[in-house]
């Protein structure tokens, strides 16, 4: 009888998503175009990938990259204003709001086009830096800066991690911060001994998070570099598209998907691994 | 027993209502076809299109049409992606420089030859049998004959003291780019995006030099030598150097959208490359803009230039509404007044008999006729298909970026050149 109240939701996940996973991992045994019938070949796939496809390396360095440009400004940033929209000043709410809204249309295809437009060797941003009489950058043009003015576009929708971490700050025990106040500690000194420990479980899945999000990333390299220039901002999942969408081998770009899958879920095991020794939980328990 | 009996009533009526629903569906499909209809481009041509469509369905009750259009960018990458799913559009437009790569993986379109509410009689047969037929059957019934050339801002070249019209030759535009970027570093003779070097630049200056393509297609052999190709790409890194050429990574912001580039808008740029699709230029140059032939290896074997079919339509061999589709398609490009709605949004139509409608109403835009005529007087043949693999082009999109930066040397590159592209043509034939 249960079953037949979660039917629709059964129906939903088996068509739209264990179907779909397991095609695409048999997808990946095999030689698939787009249209024809699928041809086993096995680990063909995924030998071909590591020992003859420089450009997978290229993605996954320049994804790894990226992660690690992004992720500790988006961070911090984040952190630093939920701290700023923690305090009671006059319509707070308004900035919140405010802060916020990059995180929900920040990825889509509009704002990336604004993106080149800012960034480009004529856009607003270089004109204002000649204004102030500051040397102009070739943010998008550039090989060795496209990847730093990408990830500044993730970096800019720090807002729905700026909102968690905020409501984890509401959550630090005011009369821990108080006692330590007249103990004589310094405002630093609160931060990173009494507030930091006690949002360290909400700062971890902020970081889990980004990252996961980050190896996913594809509108911004895709709208507005298309992985150049020389291959700089070539991202995993651009690298998925093309071998999919762009050299028709649906099979290979299966085995792509399963293989970022998997760095994923590596990563995830190894920093719940990590996060359950240095996080902080007030009742003493565990992740 | 209450509650069980309450749920399976409910499940039992949503079925029945389903069932009645799709009854009453099925009585309404048999009185009104509905045709799936795709093509690409912008704002004109999409609004010239929807005209010839209003006009086809109200001397067509009986057919419905339903239009699916967008920019150029991603348009392939859809299509394949309804072609792999089974949905894809009754009948779409198409570029001849697609079929290398969708024939190699599937029989998916109709032969146009089996559609008898199309009169193939009024195409040039030179034009079918050399550009529309692909593994035996004609998969593409064309559209447009297109033109190539330069889309050039003769207020720019006045203000360089060149001619409107001077004679390029790849020469010349080295020495021309080298003295206006001189004068202004901000402004560049021309830009071109990295994934059309290949097509545009490499080819022709091949082509041109030696009177050959680089490719035999009977053979799968290369026909071109390293020096020959060593010389193009110091050419090309000498374009990158100068200021000739806007730097690259700059002109790839626009790929596919070189007319969006603020500098040709702003008026410093001299041309950009095109086909004979000019509303995009010409709506940002107005007056401005002239075409002007592309140019030619002095001292070479050849001045003709790049000649393509452009677009068609083809049909999915899968469609429900094949013959509605076919009867559509035939209408656009034969009727009178849908030829004079679209006129040439889409270049020049491949028909004669639409071209002398244009000319005689004046629909035709001089500088589309232009561009026309010039190509047709002295064509290319046709450009070998493996130029336009998807793997193919991004093999020497990488080697011309690495050029450009001076990663690798001319030298190195037309190694590559020979070695990566020269691996990927014998699993392509």
């Amino acid at each position: 009888m249960g079953y037949v109240y979660i039917l629709p939701w059964l129906i939903g996940f088996i068509v739209f998503q264990a179907y779909p996973l397991g095609a695409s991992f048999f997808y990946s045994f095999t030689d698939f175009k787009i249209t024809g019938d699928p041809l086993w070949v096995g680990i063909k796939n995924y030998a071909a990938m590591l020992k003859n496809d420089a450009l997978f390396y290229t993605a996954l360095g320049n994804t790894i990259r990226f992660i690690l440009m992004s992720l500790p400004m988006k961070i911090i940033a984040a952190l630093l204003v939920a701290i700023i929209l923690s305090q009671k000043i006059k319509g707070i709410n308004f900035y919140r709001t405010l802060y916020y809204l990059p995180s929900i249309f920040g990825g889509s295809v509009a704002i990336s086009v604004l993106w080149r437009f800012l960034f480009m060797d004529e856009g607003l941003v270089n004109r204002v830096l000649r204004t102030l009489h500051l040397p102009a950058l070739q943010w998008l043009s550039s090989p060795e800066m496209a990847l730093f003015t990408l990830s500044l576009l993730n970096v800019w929708q720090f807002g729905s991690s700026m909102v968690l971490f905020l409501a984890a700050l509401k959550q630090v025990p005011e009369d821990l911060l108080e006692a330590a106040l007249i103990d004589g500690a310094s405002r630093v000194r609160l931060f990173f001994r009494i507030t930091l420990p006690l949002i360290t479980p909400v700062l971890f899945f902020n970081i889990l998070m980004s990252v996961i999000n980050s190896f996913q990333d594809f509108t911004g390299a895709f709208v507005i570099t298309n992985g150049g220039p020389m291959r700089a901002t070539y991202l995993f999942a651009l690298k998925l598209y093309d071998e999919g969408f762009h050299y028709y081998k649906m099979g290979y770009a299966s085995a792509l998907s399963w293989v970022l899958f998997a760095f994923i879920l590596v990563f995830t095991a190894l920093f719940m691994r990590f996060s359950s020794m240095a996080t902080y939980y007030e009742d003493g328990g565990k992740f | 027993m209450i509650k069980r009996t309450s749920v399976i009533l409910l499940l039992a009526l949503i079925t029945c209502g389903t069932l009645f629903a799709r009854g009453g569906g099925q009585q309404t499909e048999t009185k009104n076809v509905s045709v799936r209809f795709a093509w690409w481009g912008a704002d004109a041509r999409h609004e010239a299109t929807l005209k010839a469509i209003e006009l086809f369905m109200e001397k067509n009750p009986g057919i419905s049409v339903e239009a699916e259009y967008q920019g150029y960018d991603g348009y392939q990458e859809k299509i394949i992606t309804q072609l792999a799913g089974g949905n894809e559009p009754d009948l779409l437009y198409t570029h001849e420089n697609w079929f290398t790569n969708l024939t190699a993986q599937a029989d998916i379109f109709a032969d146009v030859r089996t559609l008898k509410e199309i009169d193939l009689s009024v195409y040039p047969q030179g034009i079918l049998e050399v550009f529309c037929i692909f593994d035996g059957k004609l998969q593409i019934l064309p559209s447009t004959s297109n033109g190539f050339g330069l889309m050039v801002n003769k207020d720019f070249l006045k203000k360089y003291n060149i001619p409107e019209d001077y004679k390029w030759t790849f020469q010349n535009m080295l020495e021309q780019g080298s003295r206006i970027n001189k004068a202004n570093p901000n402004e560049h003779l021309f830009a071109l995006e990295s994934s059309a070097v290949f097509q545009y630049l490499l080819q022709n200056f091949l082509y041109s030099k030696t009177g050959r393509f680089w490719l035999d297609e009977e053979t799968g052999k290369f026909t071109v030598t390293k020096e020959e190709l060593a010389e193009f790409f110091t050419w090309y890194k000498a374009l990158s150097d100068t200021g000739a050429m806007e730097p690259v990574g700059e002109g790839n912001l626009f790929t596919a959208q070189a007319y969006q580039d603020p500098k040709y808008i702003n008026g410093q740029l001299g041309f950009l490359y095109s086909w004979a699709a000019i509303d995009p230029y010409k709506n940002v140059l107005s007056d401005k803009l002239i075409v002007v032939e592309p140019p030619y290896y002095e001292g070479g074997k050849s001045k003709a230039i790049p000649f393509q079919l452009g677009m068609g339509i083809s049909f999915s061999g899968r469609s429900k509404a094949l013959h509605e589709a076919a009867s559509l398609a035939n209408f656009i490009q034969t009727n009178e007044q849908a030829i004079m709605f679209i006129g040439t949004t889409r270049a020049m139509p491949t028909n004669p008999a639409a071209q002398e409608i244009l000319r005689k109403t004046g629909t035709v835009d001089p500088l589309v006729l232009k561009m026309i005529e010039f190509t047709a007087a002295n064509p290319q043949p046709r450009i070998p298909l493996l130029t336009f693999n998807s793997e193919v082009q991004d093999i020497v999109k990488d080697i011309v970026e690495q050029v450009a930066f001076g990663r690798i040397t001319p030298a190195i590159a037309a190694d590559r050149f020979l070695a990566e592209v020269g691996a990927k043509i014998p699993t392509k034939k």
